[in-house]
């Protein structure tokens, strides 16, 4: 695999990781809001799979398929920690987790991100 | 389609807002959980109660949330036996509100702990943000 595609799938993950991170603020917004189901975004590896098969820009007058990004923004319902009363099914402690997951797996990323580039740019100084 | 951090933030501070409304209707029962009326056999203030309910965004798809409608509580009042008050009916019995500072309290302790992780998804998504920012500096 070439480090340049390193790029795109780096910035795709990180593009998952937002929407993922949008994702869990509204839930936790909606938290006291009655008979609202919490949910949560498609695994990444389901992005990744369907990332393979692209229709392909062949003429510039062709539409862009897909906006640029595909998949990621799918949401689901997500298996249940607990559910009151009310029929909501957030719980904050979950959510509250999986933002730090979410803010960790974004560090990481960014971080391998800026190595990579200084890689590239020791490299193009000479 | 709008960046979805952004969006993250717009959303929680809806949240933000919304559990603000919450502890202000909350205080106003608290202040009021002894304020009778001023004519014989008067009703007393009645507990308020708030209820969410979630709104689509247009431009981002997200789900915010906003306060439904504020009620009244059906619940009846409590009656003590005070025949000098002012707002004592002929057998001496003065309406109280029903508002019960158990729960108030409750429920002020459960819109804090929402407007604290609402915060916290805030900081987050501003971190992530910065993080990205992050990535021309240096090297």
């Amino acid at each position: 695999m070439d480090p340049i595609n390193f790029f795109t799938i780096a910035s795709q993950q990180n593009r998952w990781l937002s929407v993922r991170q949008s994702v869990v603020a509204q839930n936790v917004a909606n938290a006291n809001t009655p008979g609202y189901k919490a949910l949560d975004v498609k695994p990444f590896e389901a992005v990744l799979d369907s990332a393979g098969i692209e229709m392909r820009k062949t003429q510039t007058n062709h539409m862009d398929p897909s906006g640029g990004v595909r998949g990621d923004t799918d949401t689901e319902e997500q298996a249940k920690w607990q559910i009151v009363h009310s029929e909501n099914s957030v719980s904050l402690e979950e959510q509250m987790l999986k933002a730090g997951e979410v803010a960790g797996a974004y560090a990481r990323n960014t971080g391998v991100m800026k190595t990579f580039h200084r890689m590239l740019l020791a490299s193009a100084r000479g | 389609m709008a960046d979805p951090m952004q969006v993250a933030i717009k959303v929680a501070a809806s949240g933000l807002e919304a559990q603000s409304r919450r502890m202000l209707i909350t205080s106003e029962n608290l202040a009021n959980a002894s304020s009778t009326g001023n004519t014989p056999g008067a009703s007393p203030y009645a507990r308020k109660t708030v209820s969410f309910e979630s709104a689509l965004d247009d431009a981002s798809g997200a789900r915010l949330v906003q306060v439904d409608r504020v009620d009244t509580d059906k619940r009846p009042f409590r009656v003590e036996h005070n025949p000098g008050h002012p707002a004592a009916d002929e057998n001496g019995n003065v309406k109280m509100p029903n508002v019960d500072m158990l729960v108030e309290l409750a429920d002020m302790r459960e819109s804090n702990r929402s407007y604290e992780a609402n915060l916290q998804v805030v900081k987050q998504a501003r971190s992530m943000i910065s993080m990205t920012i992050d990535l021309l500096r240096s090297s």
